[in-house]
């Protein structure tokens, strides 16, 4: 069947012209209905192209389809030849999710009883502008704590410390919730965080998914695993879950949570006794090849098999595979690199490609983040960093990992406002308790958010938020390196407002000149908004707005190949498995090392909490969005505890029980379903579920920070599980 | 497969791609407009409890355009048709009566019940979409490339064990899991002993999804071909010797039997619509004969009781009515269904006839023949592991239908209001447990079937 090219009108769609369009659509199934034997025929509607800003490895370009103002259909924009074939079952659920019931088109006040009041945006704008000129008065700019997060990507997205800078002054966070370990890790062993282009797995002959379940969280990504599958590559999984991307696994290791640095120095510990081996490539590009050596000498796979769980032979096997095949690829996952030894483990991980070569070469390399299109600052993790030298207007002291303890320990000034936007930091920061006493402390919060999150519920003033297709912008990727057009589809529902218009609106109130507030902010319309991308854009030679709406644009280049020059901005200028860095930033060991877990069942109470508690993200959402949705709803109901049937038979629990899962920190109570796929000892229970689903796990994590790269270990999370009364 | 189902358009799910993403769904959902509770495309996944030694895979399912579709010849009211260019089979709700059989005769779980507006909608293949020359969304839209658009007779397809087995050529063909492991990837955690595999396994719920028909929503339907089979009997008696019941009664009993099958209706007003496809569906055909021979017995036992031609064309509508009754129940896409009960009907008739017309020979021999007949349905119902409340369906059925009616007319010479009556009700509970285990298959039954047999 031959596929019709689309018609395409690049840009917004204009009220007259869908109006005209439905006129003429009319008047075209009055004229073709005879052509249909039942239903009513109609040409294909106009699209628009735009790009999902979601915090997702694929970044989807989305072709959408609009009419009468509503979006109809979402399809696959091929120019994107890493999301080709179309968006996940989330991004096809913007149909709903723009135009859900549950949305907010208006300002919310909180009132005595603890509800919400409608609030005219002239009162709101009022209202804040009033508290946060006696704060200010009182405390000081720096009593206002700015939290964004990364609900929705964007370039405008800077627009708001730039406001608060106009304001005086802020409190913000470092760090990161999802990944700086491992970005941390491997700007340690490698110099920057790239990789080959998405497409190049093909070619890879061993690839291993090191606590990556790309089905779920990168299904894009199979596509490629597939082709390589199909030209006689072997797929190992190392997961404590049998996984989706499992099934296709010729090997599946299932570690104790923690342990995967013992695992990697054991395969380092194989490789080398066995001399499989790269003696050139070490010797020509890898720093601290010898101290390594001495490093893994007593990492045997006994020792490792031990400390892990895992039986040796499959060490040896995972060895044996990476020695007798080439090019390797290990893609790493993000979930186990937020425990406290796990920079350590990332570094480990990465040490097994440097010491077989399998760095710059196609279908070989570390799969982790690809930062290419991070072309408008500082590129993370350092831009996650408190600066060397403090900047005058923003304070940046308060641990994202650790936001609840700190914004209550902080002092001189006192945190005595909250601004949140594109974040749910209640059920989505670790130790939502503390959270929770944290944001109550405070004496005035403001929430913008889409929906009435579990954060918006603790807000005084909740300012109604866009969605992405209701104001244009540019977002980069990172798995990727296309940036996209996140172009304009719809006008903002009822009085929603986007951000950038927010603070313009807030900087008049705030007695903020308007000359002033041009330079950072852009006026409240498309044009405006369109003119300062331009000028974000200037520095990219042939980027544009016009450029983008082609089509999706790589940057900074075209290259395929991650490091194919073999030069590394190390201090070395080499692959480093020892850094000197590693040791004066973090104070960890110079090689990567095992430490145990802080939080282990080794080292702790076993008999309290003996399972660990895994919180893997699901297909049916990215963290806390889009799990009120109905279509989701419909394919997930609600929280589940996954549970090894050996587990459920001591604690006499049958599969749909519901069950209290606790720890000194929390409990939750959900239904149980018992899986003979996940490892005994470990529970898992998707993240994102909010306080008002019942299924907010962070009630029962502790707030602290990775090794490195100030990340939060709240993977580490030990519980016991019974039967609800 | 002749030339024209080589081409034939349809859909090509590769077993190993698929990783149950769900995005077609909901692309099928925008594409349609349709109700979270009421998708028409479904993820059926094998080996949810994965189960060490076996995989887990997933089909994406909706309409299968059957080139023998079973909805087409059974819908009564000619409201499903094959487009004639895009060979889509598409219900046309402003003929829809409601009335749900198609959701019976399909063994693919496609069509489902609007209750918002009484008919019946499935899959249309986006046929809209195939005449503007784009595919249906859940192809155009299935991010790993699984589910495709296509000509499934083109290609060399796998038979999936766990998935229905219904001779009606759907235009469906599965891609074999060619690059997985045979077996799921040995992952080291210790695989249990057969014991503590017995064990897990009772912890885990193992009951099989539930049928779409119950009897608490199928009653009138049962009570309806009760009241069929008594009238049918009714006019057999005579023909043994004699009738006991006035006309205007048995007049009332059908026109009220009548009003119960229509109950169930999404659209009564339409009702009139199940008469037209007399040609190919066993339902119109026993909406057609029903009123028919209920008017012709009436007429003949109030006006004409003497007339031989009268008498035989009622018995002949009457018998053609329970052939019709049966054919219904025989097309369904049942998981299992007793040789027994293809002419169960009729046989029922010929016994309550017998009995009400005093012939103890003839009720004897189709009496016996119900009473095997409802072991062996029994029997088969056991092997599907579809139990309940034994006790009370054997004691209705066999001690008040069949012996009770046989001792009392033992002991006596004439068969008593005690003797027809205990009959009556056997034969009312056999309908009731018939409805109660019309065991419709579905691909998510099926499954899980097939799982259940492998575990």
């Amino acid at each position: 069947m031959p596929v019709l090219p689309a018609p395409n009108f690049n840009g917004p769609c204009l009220p007259n012209q869908s109006l005209s369009y439905r006129r003429f659509s009319i008047l075209y199934s009055l004229l073709t209905v005879h052509f249909s034997l039942f239903t009513i025929h109609r040409p294909p509607l106009p699209t628009v192209t735009t790009a999902c800003p979601r915090n997702c490895y694929s970044t989807c370009g989305l072709r959408v389809t609009v009419e009468d103002g509503r979006l109809r259909q979402i399809e696959p924009v091929p120019e994107n030849r890493a999301t080709d074939h179309g968006a996940c079952l989330k991004g096809l659920s913007y149909v709903e999710r723009v135009h859900s019931p549950h949305r907010l088109l208006y300002p919310l006040r909180r009132n005595l009883s603890g509800g919400f009041d409608r609030i005219s945006w002239d009162l709101a704008l009022g209202t804040i502008a009033e508290r946060l000129r006696a704060i200010r008065e009182e405390h000081g700019p720096k009593s206002l704590l700015y939290y964004s997060s990364s609900g929705t990507k964007g370039l405008l997205n800077g627009v708001g410390a730039s406001f608060w800078k106009l304001f005086g002054g802020y409190t913000t966070t470092y760090g990161d919730l999802c990944w700086p370990a491992g970005l941390e890790a491997t700007r340690l062993t490698l110099g920057s965080n790239e990789h080959n282009a998405p497409w190049d797995l093909a070619n890879a002959k061993l690839i291993i998914m090191w606590g990556k379940n790309a089905a779920e969280t990168n299904i894009h990504q199979m596509t490629f695993v597939d082709q390589a599958l199909q030209r006689g590559a072997k797929l190992v999984v190392i997961d404590p879950r049998r996984t989706e991307t499992a099934e296709r696994a010729s090997l599946l290791i299932q570690p104790r949570p923690g342990t995967d640095a013992a695992i990697a120095l054991a395969v380092g510990h194989e490789l080398i006794s066995k001399k499989w081996i790269d003696r050139a490539f070490i010797a020509a590009h890898v720093h601290g090849y010898d101290a390594y050596v001495d490093q893994v000498l007593g990492c045997t796979s006994q020792w490792a098999s031990q400390v892990s769980g895992v039986p040796k032979e499959q060490i040896k096997q995972l060895a044996e595979l990476i020695a007798s095949s080439a090019p390797v690829t290990i893609c790493a996952g993000f979930g186990m690199q937020r425990y406290t030894n796990s920079g350590q483990t990332m570094r480990a991980m990465m040490a097994l490609l440097a010491i077989t070569g399998n760095i710059g070469k196609p279908g070989a390399g570390w799969i982790f983040a690809n930062l290419r299109t991070q072309v408008f600052g500082e590129k993370d993790p350092i831009a996650f960093y408190p600066p060397h030298a403090p900047d005058p207007l923003v304070r940046v002291s308060i641990s994202t990992a650790m936001l609840g303890p700190q914004i209550l320990s902080t002092q001189d000034p006192p945190i005595k406002a909250i601004w949140v936007e594109r974040g749910n930091p209640i059920p989505q920061n670790p130790e939502t308790p503390t959270v929770i006493a944290a944001f109550r402390s405070v004496d005035f919060r403001v929430v913008v958010e889409e929906v009435m999150t579990d954060t918006a519920r603790e807000a005084d003033i909740v300012l109604p938020a866009k969605t992405f297709f209701e104001q244009t912008d540019v977002i980069g990727a990172y798995w990727h390196d296309y940036l996209q057009l996140r172009a304009k589809v719809i006008e903002p529902p009822g009085e929603v407002k986007p951000e950038s218009e927010i603070y313009w609106l807030l900087a008049e109130r705030l007695g903020i000149s308007k000359a002033e507030a041009e330079r950072h902010i852009p006026t409240p319309n498309d044009a405006a908004v369109e003119s300062w991308l331009n000028r974000r854009l200037a520095h990219l030679p042939g980027v544009t707005l016009e450029r983008l709406r082609e089509g999706p644009i790589r940057m900074p280049d075209e290259h395929e190949l991650a490091f194919a020059d073999l030069t590394f901005s190390t201090p070395s200028g080499k692959i480093e498995l020892d850094s000197s860095d590693a040791t004066s930033l973090w104070s960890v060991d110079r090689l990567p090392s095992y430490q145990e877990p802080v939080e282990s069942a080794r080292t702790g109470d076993l008999s309290r909490f003996p399972l660990h508690l895994l919180t893997p993200n699901t297909k049916n959402r990215i963290h806390s969005q889009f799990g009120h949705l109905e279509m989701l709803k419909a394919i997930e109901p609600g929280p589940v505890l996954q549970m090894h049937p050996a587990d459920a038979q001591c604690r006499n629990i049958r599969s749909g029980n519901r069950i209290r899962v606790f720890n000194e920190r929390g409990e939750l109570t959900v239904p149980v379903r018992l899986d003979r796929g996940i490892r005994p000892g470990c529970v898992a229970l998707h993240n994102g579920w909010w306080l008002q689903d019942g299924g907010a796990v962070n009630v029962l994590s502790k707030a602290r920070e990775t090794d490195m790269g100030h990340g939060a270990a709240f993977h580490e999370n030990l519980v016991e599980v019974e039967a609800a009364k | 497969m002749d030339s024209a189902s080589n081409i034939a358009p349809g859909f090509i799910h590769n077993l190993e791609t698929c990783v149950g993403c769900h995005a077609c769904v909901i692309a099928c959902a925008n594409e349609n407009g349709l109700e979270p509770s009421r998708f028409w495309r479904q993820i059926v996944t094998h080996n949810q409890y994965r189960i060490p030694d076996l995989p887990v895979y997933h089909l994406s399912l909706a309409c299968n355009h059957c080139l023998d579709a079973p909805c087409i010849d059974g819908c009564p009211a000619v409201a499903i048709e094959r487009h004639p260019k895009t060979g889509a089979v598409l219900i046309d709700d402003t003929k829809c009566i409601g009335c749900q059989y198609c959701s019976w005769v399909c063994p693919y779980d496609a069509p489902k019940f609007n209750a918002s507006n009484g008919v019946m909608t499935k899959c249309t293949l986006c046929n809209h979409r195939l005449l503007d020359g784009r595919q249906p969304a859940c192809t155009s839209m299935c991010p790993t490339g699984a589910l495709s658009f296509g000509a499934p007779g083109s290609v060399e397809g796998v038979e999936v064990s766990s998935y229905p087995q219904f001779d009606v050529r759907p235009s469906i063909a599965f891609l074999p899991m060619t690059g997985r492991q045979p077996q799921p990837a040995a992952s080291g955690v210790e695989l249990p002993t057969p014991e503590q595999a017995r064990a897990w396994a009772e912890l885990e719920e193992t009951a099989l999804p539930t049928s779409k028909t119950t009897l608490k929503s199928e009653w009138p339907l049962a009570v309806f071909t009760f009241i069929g089979i008594g009238l049918v009997a009714w006019v057999l008696s005579a023909g043994f010797g004699r009738t006991l019941i006035v006309p205007e009664i048995a007049l009332l009993v059908g026109l009220a039997g009548m009003g119960l099958s229509m109950m169930h209706l999404g659209r009564k007003e339409r009702a009139w619509r199940a008469l037209l496809n007399w040609r190919r569906s066993w339902l119109s055909r026993e909406v057609i004969s029903f009123p028919i021979f209920l008017g012709v017995s009436v007429l003949w036992v109030a006006f004409k009781p003497d007339s031989d031609v009268w008498r035989m064309v009622a018995v002949a509508t009457g018998v053609f009515f329970l052939i019709s009754v049966d054919g219904v129940y025989n097309a369904m896409a049942r998981s299992w269904r007793s040789k027994w009960d293809e002419r169960g009907a009729a046989v029922s008739a010929a016994y309550l006839g017998a009995l009400i017309g005093a012939n103890i020979l003839i009720a004897f021999l189709f009496g016996a023949i119900r009473f095997a007949g409802f072991i062996g349905r029994m029997k088969l119902q056991a092997k599907h592991r579809r139990t309940g409340r034994e006790f009370f369906w054997i004691v209705g059925r066999i001690g008040i239908g069949f012996v009770l009616p046989m001792v009392v007319w033992g002991s006596g010479a004439t068969p008593s209001i005690l003797a027809i009556a205990g009959a009556l009700a056997g034969e009312l509970i056999d309908r009731l447990h018939f409805y109660g285990f019309l065991d419709i298959v579905t691909p998510r039954r099926t499954m899980a079937e097939a799982l259940s047999k492998k575990a």
